[in-house]
């Protein structure tokens, strides 16, 4: 029998892969893009969270920067619901191993792509967003990667004239006062005015990107910057240096600038991060039988279960990964009332309460940048992440989550998203595999 | 010693009233402060329904209003043109309405006569299906239907250009100050200015003047309790929900299940539906949207329009009328007409007047009667102009195509900003005209381009950032500040000069502030909008103080 994984996000896609490499038959169920595909160039597994005092980007105590492998072990001490608590207890030491791993498989997947994931749990990366403030991230793709603003002499804004959302006159200045208050030495910053090639003038990143894929067009720029770097020196640009072919497109800039090239952190619309790793990831399971088509109903049956497609015919399959994410990928749905829409499992907050059932709005609370229940809201799982019921019990034995769905922490204010997403899914394909009598 | 600030009439609220007699007396030659404790327009201005409607619905009760409606409707049509907008209505008639569409018709054969006073169609009547052609989302039950025809306007912007055209004549217009006590000659003795606290550098200064008008809109009791005066308003709070882009073509009646008019509307880029009147003695400052109030609303535009909630509610607008008091009275039943209260003669404060009651769409006229009271009284005898003066921009057409062409921006961009600036759109854009590169768009949603932030900083005295979904419609569609927070906050710190850390807060204010307009209507598709939204300006800002 086979294993179906609904969801083809970074969980789901991550579960599908893992499960092939076991050699069990799967089944990628894929409605489309979610979350994954508006992501910002960084796989945050322990990224620094400053509004998030168990995330704190400085030892509080010693005042140092923290390293993401220490973030760990405060994320198992401090937040009993997070999902790397619920896999691992306080073992942080084993959630850093899983990490570690996930991200190693992550790097397999995505390098024929010539998408890299560059970083460690033991040194952070200091980057630089679009509007200047800057992030403290764990692991990067190719793109921002190769920004980290430390040690720099000097960083150059590359302006792109007309760019929707894009001045960087201020956001040098904001560069530099921000690095200061994280107490880094701030590089010289300026803004390079008058070299961006007139036929690169576009509004719209999402028009400017696909463009940049092409070699003409790489060329194009090259020779516009060309001699403007130096190994001192890194140049920014905006988050839209191709789709496919990032890698290239860095390379060959710099080579033709002759120092370092990174493009800034930044979010859809204004960047194609996300769009990249969705479409490698899709690369990366041109090898995996995918039905494209959006699960209607999942029903238990004695050998397993059987997916319902509307009219489709249906799919049966002896295990589920359920990856689907939560609002913007449609695992948890609000329509009236907070619900997961496939089985009606129960939905719980970080702090332990149920939110299904109830309007979303019941869930918020005064004041946008405080922890808000609503967005923390999704299933709970058993370390071996089998969704539970309303009285703690699992559903099924053969019925696991992974990623968003799973409910306890909160992606946007937490910056362990991916993370989660990554090490849910190789926690919940050795589930699978026990369960199926399968040893990897 | 504080700053003292000299003028002649100090003028209390920057809302539609206040701003209008700043615009009034400022033609007359009449030295004016005006002082806003927020933004212009942000009090029952911004919250009200935006209609320069003749007033149909108290017709029955109260054609004074109607009539007042209906002649200064026409009024600021002449010298706004840029500002307003034709919505025609259209009125489902069911079969178990409890007015038949006879009698209406006789209601709507009345309102006729006032209709060409605002340059308005007379009514029409329409089979089922002729109905269901113009608007297919209606109902099926419906039999047939009538059409009428309205004006709509920015609220907001209409305050601003009252207050600008002020400013242009001399008029000192102060945004986010706020009064806080009054000044008086003797203790209990005359009202001779007020003491002003300055909420954005939190400077205390002095405004010393001959005469105090009061025109703060529902806190007009709380600023007149300043100087032990007491009068009494109904209070009647209001709500409506905004939709993504349009629900219907045409503004469609509703009934809600009190037997109370509402309708759906298009409102500039976005639909609005509304609205309730509940009596309210709650904090003006932290008016919310409730369950209670959301629900009531769609379930009136459900019978109307069944399809009603698939569409996604962006975020609510809540604000209270000022309503003359009238005891014992149902909400609906209040007087919508206006008061000038002189707290000299009818109480203990001479030199303050309170102006408080009527309607955005009378707004003219109830300032040339204020004026007119305070010219009397400072000997004054210059007649008003307010119904004659175009406001900035209402001078001349702006062509949008050409603008496009000259200015090299895109033609919505053109054709928002002409909405927003009239012909003034011309001497904004000519800013940046022979810069190297065009305007850059800082806001898609609307679009709002960085040269018209520029120019409200420079030539308008915009101060904030939260200033802005108000001033140019910035973060109120669908990515309600996801996108341009950030980006917008850095325009505006280039312009005033902001440290970093403030542009910061003021990203961060925003989102607050859009948080608590959207909070009370999260459902369906905006519980996944605000998913991103946080994902993005969590990521882009990061909202701490704590690296800092
Ligand atoms: C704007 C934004 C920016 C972000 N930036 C970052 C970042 O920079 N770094 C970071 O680490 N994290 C970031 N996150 C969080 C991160 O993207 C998520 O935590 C992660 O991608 C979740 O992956 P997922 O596979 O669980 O969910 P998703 O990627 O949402 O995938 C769920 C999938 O399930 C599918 N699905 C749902 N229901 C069904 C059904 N019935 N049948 C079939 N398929 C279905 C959906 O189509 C969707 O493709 C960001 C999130 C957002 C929204
Ligand atoms: C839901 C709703 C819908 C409506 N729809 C319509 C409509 O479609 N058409 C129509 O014609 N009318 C409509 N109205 C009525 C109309 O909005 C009001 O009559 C009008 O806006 C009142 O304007 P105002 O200037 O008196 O008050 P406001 O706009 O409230 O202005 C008062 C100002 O005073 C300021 N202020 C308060 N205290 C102080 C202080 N101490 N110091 C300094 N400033 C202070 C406030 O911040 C505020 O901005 C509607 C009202 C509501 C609530």
């Amino acid at each position: 029998m086979s294993v179906a994984v609904i969801g083809a996000g970074l969980a789901g896609r991550a579960a599908a892969l893992l499960l092939r490499a076991s050699g069990l038959d799967v089944t990628l169920i894929d409605a489309g893009p979610g979350a994954t595909a508006l992501g910002g160039g960084c796989v945050d597994t322990a990224a620094a969270s400053p509004g998030v005092s168990w995330l704190p980007w400085r030892d509080p105590l010693q005042g140092r920067p923290l390293l993401p492998r220490e973030r760990v072990q405060l994320v198992v001490a401090e937040q009993p619901t997070h999902p790397y608590t619920v896999a691992f207890g306080s073992d942080g030491d084993a959630a850093c191993q899983a990490i570690e791993r996930s991200i190693d498989a992550l790097r397999s997947w995505l390098s024929p792509s010539g998408l890299a994931v560059e970083g460690s749990l033991d040194d952070a990366r200091v980057l630089a967003n679009l509007p200047g403030t800057v992030r403290v991230a764990d692991y990067v793709l190719t793109g921002p990667s190769s920004g980290d603003l430390r040690g720099r002499e000097e960083v150059v804004w590359v302006d792109v004239p007309g760019l929707e959302a894009w001045d960087p006159s201020y956001a040098a200045r904001t560069l530099a006062y921000d690095l200061e208050a994280l107490g880094l030495p701030a590089p010289k910053v300026r803004v390079l005015r008058g070299v961006w090639p007139e036929r690169l003038a576009e509004p719209r990143v999402a028009r400017l990107a696909p463009r940049l894929d092409r070699a003409d067009v790489q060329t194009t720029l090259c020779e516009a910057l060309a001699g403007q770097g130096s190994p001192e020196r890194l140049l920014l640009v905006p988050p839209m240096l191709g789709v496919d072919h990032v890698g290239a497109c860095l390379s060959r800039l710099g080579e033709a600038t002759g120092g370092a090239v990174a493009e800034v952190l930044g979010h859809a619309p204004h960047a194609t991060s996300g769009f990249r790793l969705q479409r490698a990831l899709e690369q990366a399971c041109s090898g995996v039988t995918v039905r494209r088509d959006r699960v209607s109903g999942l029903r238990e049956r004695a050998d397993g279960f059987e997916l319902q497609f509307g009219e489709e015919p249906a799919l049966d399959c002896g295990a589920v990964v359920l990856a689907t994410g939560r609002y913007v990928g449609g695992g948890v749905d609000a329509a009236g009332v907070v619900r997961e829409p496939l089985l009606g499992l129960p939905l719980y907050d970080a702090d332990g309460r149920r939110v299904d059932g109830v309007p979303a709005h019941r869930s918020t609370r005064k004041g946008y940048a405080n922890a808000q229940p609503l967005y923390s809201a999704g299933v709970r799982v058993d370390p071996a992440m089998r969704p539970l019921t309303a009285r703690g019990e699992p559903w099924h034995g053969r019925l696991v989550a992974a990623g968003d769905l799973i409910g306890g922490f909160d992606p946007a204010r937490e910056r362990t998203g991916m993370g989660v997403a990554l090490v849910t899914a190789a926690r919940a394909v050795e589930t699978v595999q026990a369960e199926m009598g399968h040893t990897g | 010693m504080s700053r003292v600030v000299r003028t002649r009439v100090l003028i209390v609220g920057g809302g539609i009233n206040g701003t209008g007699i700043a615009r009034d007396l400022s033609i007359r030659g009449i030295d004016c402060v005006l002082l806003e404790k927020k933004e212009l327009g942000s009090g029952t201005s911004w919250a009200s329904s935006g209609m320069i409607h003749g007033g149909l619905r108290y017709l029955q009760k109260d054609p004074e209003v109607t009539l007042h409606s209906c002649v200064d409707s026409g009024a600021i049509q002449r010298i706004a043109p840029h500002l307003i907008f034709r919505i025609p209505f259209l009125m489902p008639v069911f079969r178990d309405d409890p007015i038949g569409p006879e009698i209406l018709e006789i209601g709507l054969e009345m309102y006729d006569r006032y209709v060409p006073f605002k340059n308005g169609r007379p009514h029409g009547r329409l089979t089922r299906d002729q109905a269901l052609e113009i608007e297919p989302k209606l109902s099926p039950h419906i039999e047939g239907a009538f059409t009428l025809d309205e004006w709509g306007v920015d609220a907001a912007r209409l305050c601003a250009a009252n207050a600008l055209d002020a400013q242009g004549r001399g008029a000192q217009i102060m945004t986010h100050a706020e009064v806080r006590s009054f000044l008086r000659d003797v203790p209990g003795g005359r009202v001779t200015g007020a003491s002003v606290r300055d909420r954005v550098t939190g400077e205390d200064f002095v405004v010393e003047a001959d005469l105090v008008m009061n025109a703060a809109g529902p806190w007009a009791p709380e600023v007149a309790e300043m100087a032990g005066e007491g009068f009494r308003l109904r209070p009647g709070k209001g709500i409506h929900l905004v939709f993504e882009r349009r629900v219907s073509q045409m503004a469609v009646y509703a009934r809600g299940v009190d037997g109370r008019d509402m309708f759906v509307f298009p409102h500039e880029q976005n639909a609005m539906a509304g609205t309730t009147d509940d009596d309210y003695y709650g904090d003006l400052d932290r008016i919310q949207t409730t369950e209670d109030e959301v629900a009531y609303v769609l379930e009136a535009m459900e019978r109307s329009i069944p399809s009603i909630r698939q569409h996604r509610v962006l975020h609510a607008i809540q604000g209270v009328r000022p309503t003359l008091f009238g005891f014992g009275a149902y909400e609906d039943e209040l007087s919508r007409d206006y008061r000038i209260i002189d707290h000299g003669a009818e109480g203990d404060a001479p030199g303050l007047f309170t102006i408080t009651g009527g309607k955005l769409a009378a707004y003219r006229l109830m300032a040339e009667d204020a004026a007119d009271l305070v010219a009397r009284e400072l000997g004054e005898n210059e007649p008003c102009r307010t119904a004659e003066l175009p406001l900035p921009g209402g001078d001349a057409p702006l062509d949008i195509a050409q603008t496009s062409r000259r200015f090299r921006v895109g033609l919505p961009a053109a054709l928002r900003l002409g909405f927003r600036h009239g012909a003034g759109a011309t001497s904004l854009l000519a800013a940046t005209e022979f810069d190297p590169s065009p305007p850059r768009t800082v806001c898609a949603c609307e679009p709002v381009l960085d040269t018209e932030l520029r120019h409200v900083a420079r030539e308008e005295g915009l101060r904030r950032l939260t200033d802005c979904p108000l001033r140019v419609r910035l973060g109120v569609g669908a990515c309600q500040g996801a996108g341009c927070a950030a980006a917008a906050a850095a325009v505006l710190g280039q312009e005033l000069g902001w440290e970093p850390a403030r542009a910061i807060r003021e990203a961060t204010e925003l989102a607050t502030s859009r948080w608590h307009d959207v909070a009370p209507v999260l459902d369906g598709a905006q519980v996944a909008g605000m998913e991103v939204h946080r994902a993005v300006l969590f990521g882009l800002i990061g909202f701490s103080e704590s690296l800092r």
